[in-house]
């Protein structure tokens, strides 16, 4: 890892590590995103095999 | 930020591995949403329509793209993506935390390299076959889809995207900023030609391609195909999302373009194949809008798989560029594309055996891509609970938390590759055979659990009483998060 690289990464883990700085990790996705993908998938899926199917 | 730091930063094709700063996220939700739709409204959206068409019938194209991409584009918006954009860093540099500070390295520069010179065989045969196509329209020319011409057309694409690729980000964008909207309208045209001519009723009652084959296994086969078509964004789209300003618009973004605006074109394009009986997308625009719009659209058509070309080819460059760490970095950004490009110089010469096995080209895909997204889905979302530790994912000294053995978390590898054989005995991918289980269960989603359920059970009684991957760290790693993330 050349030196240069190895500053610059330094500075900015240490940015994301300074909690008075305004960098940092972004909050998660809420599990209530993925639950309602999850379930508009299942009702569509549903749907369009009884179209085929039925 | 360092003098040196700034000039590398403006080569094209320029990609920091770093973890990116505030002012660095620059993708909004519709910015972010215009760049996933530009990528999915491509030719291989035809592609994937017309090799659904050879097995289903017009109802069940719709269902099996709308499900099999559904499913394949949740894992693949949630597994590379939301790691990518919480710590602002590459796919491969998040997947360290699965595969290992060395194992990640190789994931990446192996798949994005294999993928990328595959993908760009594939389109620029496909740019060959549609000059071929016009040309023997407009001059009588009986030219043969496996003749020199047509060989040589695939070479000059291949060329010419490297020629584009050479130019950096600026020239890719403003390529693909009239390409996109360009295919979009090609899209709608071709729809309204198909229901003109066939008709909706008519439309539902026309045979798959392969009117001889099992249908309920045909069916398993069309959602199979379309699982595998959306696991194929899986090498580059994390390193897109990262750019994005928070986890939704990591997230959602994919839905309105890997997913809808990939189904809208590839439902399009079984609609296409059944009206005309051909999956071939070449074969389509003359008989349905004539002489000149259908001429122009196949030229138009040709052109946009060069952009699709560049467009794949850009991405996986900065994949392996990253990849590749300090050498990469130091090796010209042309040489590197040459290097991508040159499997697919070899493989337009050899344009019917190419062009013609799509479905298994994309079979061999979704061997690997299934079980590594699978693992990477039950270590971020599931073992580390959407904590990494940021620090550890740049330490690669042995005894680092994500060093594991020699760089490499074999756990990680054993459940993959346990993956990619339960995917090989269901559907043998030589000769896209499927066993009779693949009735009812498919390939990739068995592969998925199997390499879920395994990397899960062998973490818990191996990984982590050894005291490798830094599960142990995850507490102290979300008070620190705790006090440091800013606002969504």
């Amino acid at each position: 890892m050349d030196q240069n690289f190895r500053s610059e990464l330094d500075r900015r883990l240490d940015l994301y590590e300074d909690p008075a700085a305004d960098e940092g990790v972004l909050p998660p996705l809420p599990t209530g995103d993925i639950v309602v993908s999850v379930v508009v998938l299942a009702v569509i899926s549903a749907a369009l095999l009884g179209w085929c199917f039925l | 930020m360092s003098a040196d730091f700034d000039r590398s930063a403006a080569e094209p094709g320029f990609t920091s591995d770093l973890p990116l700063l505030r002012r660095e996220r620059i993708w909004s939700f519709w910015d972010f949403s215009a760049a996933n739709i530009g990528l999915a409204i491509a030719t291989w959206a035809f592609l994937q329509g017309g090799a659904v068409a050879y097995y289903v019938g017009a109802k069940e194209a719709v269902a099996s793209i709308v499900i099999g991409y559904g499913i394949s584009i949740i894992f693949v918006a949630l597994a590379p993506c939301v790691p990518s954009v919480r710590y602002g860093v590459e796919q491969f540099v998040s997947l360290r935390s699965s595969f290992g500070t060395a194992g990640s390295r190789v994931i990446m520069l192996v798949l994005s390299a294999l993928l990328a010179a595959a993908w760009a065989a594939v389109l620029a045969i496909m740019c060959g076959y549609a000059f071929a196509n016009v040309c023997n329209a407009l001059f009588g020319t009986d030219l043969a889809t496996d003749g020199l011409v047509v060989k040589l057309l695939g070479l000059a694409a291949v060329v010419v995207s490297w020629i584009i690729l050479t130019r950096g980000p600026t020239s890719i964008e403003t390529v693909n900023r009239v390409v996109s909207p360009g295919l979009v309208v090609v899209t709608l045209i071709m729809l309204v030609l198909v229901f003109t001519q066939v008709g909706w009723s008519e439309l539902m009652e026309l045979e798959p391609l392969a009117a001889d084959f099992d249908k309920h296994m045909a069916f398993m086969i069309a959602i199979e195909l379309n699982v595998a078509g959306g696991l194929a964004w899986w090498p580059n789209v994390g390193n897109l999302a990262r750019l994005t300003r928070s986890s939704r618009a990591a997230y959602w973004p994919n839905m309105l373009g890997l997913f809808l605006a990939s189904v809208i074109a590839a439902v399009v394009g079984a609609f296409s194949a059944l009206a005309l009986g051909s999956e071939d997308p070449t074969q389509w625009m003359i008989p349905l809008g004539g002489f000149v719009l259908g001429g122009l659209a196949l030229l138009f058509v040709g052109f946009a798989n060069i952009t699709s070309i560049v467009a794949q080819g850009y991405a996986a460059l900065v994949a392996v560029r990253g990849g590749a760490g300090t050498v990469g970095r130091r090796l010209p950004w042309s040489v590197l594309a040459a290097l991508l490009l040159v499997p697919a110089v070899v493989l337009v010469f050899f344009p019917d055996v190419t062009y013609n096995n799509y479905g298994r080209f994309v079979s061999w895909g979704a061997i690997a891509l299934a079980p590594l997204c699978a693992v990477q889905f039950v270590d971020f979302f599931i073992l580390r609970r959407q904590r990494l530790d940021l620090r550890a994912m740049y330490d690669n000294r042995p005894g680092s938390p994500y060093h594991f053995t020699g760089g490499f978390n074999l756990v990680a590898f054993a459940s993959a590759a346990g993956g990619a054989l339960i995917y090989a005995l269901l559907l043998n991918p030589v000769d896209y055979i499927p066993a009779e289980p693949f009735r009812w269960l498919a390939a990739s989603l068995p592969a998925m659990l199997v390499s879920g359920v395994l990397y899960w059970a062998l973490t818990r009684v191996i990984t982590i009483p050894r005291g490798q991957g830094g599960f142990g760290r995850t507490a102290a790693a979300t008070e620190s998060e705790e006090s440091t993330t800013f606002g969504a």
